[in-house]
């Protein structure tokens, strides 16, 4: 073979150059520990950190949902709770008046601690929550369920819920429109717990005659009947919160897992193993030096020099 | 005794000549596209005949450089080919660069986008998630116009770079036509050695017009030749050079078309050039860059579209809630364009009407006189038909009146990414809603957030994000397939250079040896001249004692 004066420098050029190129491309892997820079360098993994990407923004969406989901299903069941609580004191109330031994002024009092309880359980249905909104309005975030006004009722929220995503096609509920907690179902009839606590107030601030007594009773009866037909109805209520929280829970799990998985899949995916590209880059580095150093040697070689 | 002087004589005028020519290979030793030229000498024969008869002498009869034409064409060749993957490389790795998320970050924006979303239907009493979510579309929409900006500069670029290399090959063409004439004239003079220097040149030339296009060489006479284009327009013939010309394309004012002028006048070329520097402009352009922007475009599209339909979906009495067929986002307009040689003033509109049944192409509707046919251009699938026609999810209406033969070129996607934006004031109700009407906010914000999983191309039975992934992995794929074929068109340009270099660059050494050895024919060639001077007085000496 006829090796001429520029074969050996075009040779030097370009494998240098490929060894350069290579040795930049293995720098950048390295300072950014990213094995995919552009999608060229694995177009499939390109594509495939998008989803894992889209995905795991969504579980963080999740998550953030769920913790929101969590705080509101607790304030909601810690306040059911204490309605709860509240409508014990309230019924154990009613039946120290239903006795024949307590006159007049003994109800004033128990009426007292009536009006107390019932401003209580009022502030308790007009809870906030994590964000500043009404827990039981529905939908209706920044309008109290009932007004502050102890002689009318009216419930201004709404019966909408509100569903809260905390998984993959798993939306959850938060949220009960105080109308429905507050509705009381004796029989046929349909009345709400302040009613039944203003009609309490009512009759013991009344006097009755001895005549009058069986009717006392009788209304006494009622309300204690609508009192234990309100705390089962709170009472299943709270139990529903929390096993919506129990399932918040086990949703957390799931997308925590979830998450582990895709971070890993996403770190197999573009993570770099820097063991390798060290090394390949060490290799690189030393072939170019070789390279380099033959050149050197091989730009001495002239017949000239012995002329 | 004279025959011997003459003899020498000869000898010495050789050896001067050879090294005369050597010192011209070391003098162009580094002269790119030079041939090494060695001198070829005859023995000059007696000019008597008989026993006694010597030769008389030695004669240069040419001087020529060492060349090997099917070395040199397969050079040519290589050096097309290297230049037309190397330039698609070159651009497709423009669009590698700008679909790496860190560019173009559209992923993170549109993951955003959906969380900020749903953050709003879980917040509908807070106005901060809902400003926020308005906030996240602003980004998402400029992310789209950053990469839809970026894909029609890019396109700018090439049509300027397009007709760059158009002058090039003026040039280098008409370089061609005059050297070929000064090799026609100095070859006619009748000197046995050939215009060496000059062909050299004109190698040179043809490799460098090789850049560009792909050219072919037709030898005309001794010396001369002919060139081609790759799809046979004469480029270089004995009648001049022709001239390539590049105007706005009639059918498409967003692209060029070409046209050739010759002696016999100006004909447009329906099948552009290939090969080299131009056909990597016009491939990459063709089968890369437009269809990136019909799906880029049609992403932006579709999901301005979708949310679109999930925001205004709520016909409601509440002055806040968004109104009923409301837009979110501002939906990218579909491009029509005339044909600049239209008789009619017909126009086309096109709107579409099914995202999902959506394709990425660019349509023709063409009038015949009765009917419109409409092409989609992906694939050549027609229909025909008067009034309204629907194809791929997208309605065509043509207005006024058309003259059979005129055409009309549709990109309903083209310009979409840059054409998305952030309708004003319709997506403010979202924030409205936050005081009036909190409860049409969680489904509202909910529905729009739900686009997201949603399958929304039809075409692939895909979602946004799946979608999107497949145009980066795409694009990463032909930037790949076109790295790999440049490297290894630069090992076969790199093997062919080498072989080419084997047979007619310069070797010092060689040069060196040669030098060593012609400068001892001369000397012995002098000693000769020398030794017959003796000679001669050797005889006159013996004559005088006579």
């Amino acid at each position: 073979m006829r090796v001429t004066s520029n074969y050996q420098s075009r040779a030097l050029t370009f494998s240098s150059e490929r060894a350069q190129s290579n040795i930049n491309q293995l720098q950048q892997q390295i300072a950014t520990g990213k094995s995919v820079l552009k999608p060229s360098d694995d177009p499939a993994a390109a594509g495939k950190v998008i989803k894992l990407e889209q995905s795991l923004g969504q579980i963080t969406q999740y998550e953030r949902n769920a913790t929101y989901a969590e705080s509101r299903l607790s304030m909601e069941e810690n306040s059911l709770a204490a309605m709860s609580n509240t409508l014990l004191s309230m019924r154990e109330l009613a039946l120290q008046a239903n006795n024949d031994s307590i006159g007049h002024k003994d109800r004033l009092i128990i009426l007292q601690e009536v009006d107390n309880l019932r401003d209580e359980l009022f502030s308790l249905v007009n809870s906030k929550g994590p964000s500043g909104e009404y827990l039981f309005s529905g939908t209706e975030k920044t309008t109290p369920p009932y007004a502050n006004d102890s002689i009318i009722h009216d419930y201004q929220g709404n019966e909408s819920d509100q569903t809260v995503n905390i998984g993959v096609n798993d939306r959850i509920q938060i949220g009960t429109s105080a109308r429905a907690l507050m509705s009381i179902d004796v029989g046929d009839n349909t009345t709400d717990l302040f009613s039944t606590i203003s009609n309490f107030q009512t009759t013991l601030n009344e006097t009755y005659t001895t005549e009058e007594r069986a009717a006392f009773h009788q209304s006494m009866a009622t309300i204690i009947e609508q009192l234990d037909a309100a705390q089962t109805h709170i009472t299943a209520n709270r139990s529903s919160a929390g096993s919506q929280l129990a399932r918040v829970e086990s949703a957390r799990e799931n997308n925590g897992s979830v998450e582990f998985l895709l971070t890993q899949e996403l770190e197999n995916t573009q993570g770099l193993d820097f063991a390798e590209a060290i090394s390949r880059l060490e290799t690189e580095i030393q072939g170019l030096e070789a390279i380099q150093a033959s050149y050197a040697k091989l730009s001495n070689l002239s017949l000239f020099n012995y002329l | 005794m004279a025959n011997t002087l003459t003899t020498s004589l000869s000898g010495l005028q050789a050896a001067e000549r050879a090294i005369a020519t050597t010192s011209h290979n070391i003098a162009n030793a580094n002269t790119v596209g030079y041939s090494r030229q060695r001198t070829l000498n005859t023995s000059i024969q007696s000019t008597s005949i008989g026993a006694n008869a010597t030769g008389s002498g030695v004669r240069t009869a040419s001087i020529q450089r060492v060349h090997d034409q099917i070395t040199e064409s397969r050079l040519l060749s290589a050096t097309t080919e290297l230049n037309r993957v190397g330039t698609v490389s070159q651009m497709t790795e423009r669009l590698n660069t700008l679909f790496s998320e860190e560019n173009s970050g559209l992923n993170s924006a549109q993951i955003n986008f959906f969380n900020a979303l749903e953050e709003a239907g879980n917040n509908p009493h807070s106005s901060v998630p809902a400003q926020q979510a308005i906030a996240t579309a602003e980004t998402l929409s400029s992310r789209f116009n950053f990469v839809g900006d970026q894909l029609s500069s890019l396109q700018k670029e090439l049509n300027s770079d397009i007709k760059n290399s158009v002058s090039q090959i003026n040039n280098l063409a008409s370089s061609i036509y005059s050297i070929n004439q000064e090799i026609s004239n100095l070859a006619g003079a009748g000197a046995g050695t050939p215009p060496n220097d000059l062909l050299d040149q004109r190698d040179q030339l043809l490799q460098q017009l090789s850049e560009y296009v792909d050219v072919g060489v037709l030898p005309r006479d001794r010396y001369g030749i002919d060139l081609t284009l790759g799809n046979g327009l004469p480029l270089v013939t004995l009648a001049g050079p022709g001239v390539l010309n590049t105007e706005v394309n009639p059918a498409d004012p967003g692209k060029l078309a070409f046209s050739m002028q010759t002696r016999n006048g100006s004909r447009a070329i329906s099948d552009p050039p290939g090969g080299g520097i131009l056909g990597g402009l016009l491939e990459f352009n063709q089968q890369t860059l437009d269809p990136v922007r019909q799906e880029v475009g049609r992403l932006a599209a579709v999901l301005a579209a979708n949310t679109n339909t999930a925001f205004g979906l709520t016909a409601s009495n509440s002055p806040s809630a968004p109104p009923a067929g409301a837009e979110f986002f501002n939906q990218p307009a579909i491009s029509a364009f005339e044909n600049a040689g239209n008789q009619g003033s017909a126009t086309v509109t096109a709107n579409m009407i099914d995202p999902k049944a959506t394709v990425p192409s660019n349509y023709k509707m063409t009038f015949d006189g009765s009917e419109y046919t409409l092409t989609r251009l992906s694939d050549n699938t027609q229909l025909t038909g008067t009034g309204d026609l629907l194809m791929d999810g997208i309605q065509f209406t043509s207005n006024g009146n058309a003259v059979a033969g005129d055409s009309f070129l549709i990109q309903p996607f083209t310009q979409g990414a840059s054409l998305i934006s952030v309708a004003n004031p319709d997506p403010s109700s979202l924030a409205d809603m936050v005081g009036n009407s909190q409860q049409q906010l969680i489904p509202v914000a909910q529905r729009m957030a739900e686009v997201q999983n949603s399958t929304l191309f039809g075409d692939e039975s895909t979602t946004l994000t799946e979608q999107y992934a497949t145009i980066v992995t795409n694009v990463g794929t032909t930037a790949r397939t076109a790295e790999i074929q440049l490297q290894s068109m630069q090992n076969i340009l790199e093997e062919t250079q080498l072989n080419h270099d084997q047979i007619s660059a310069v070797s010092l050494d060689e040069e060196a040896a040669n030098l060593i050895r012609y400068q001892q024919t001369y000397e012995a060639a002098a000693r000769v001249m020398t030794v017959s001077g003796t000679l001669f007085d050797t005889l006159l000496g013996t004559l005088n004692r006579i």
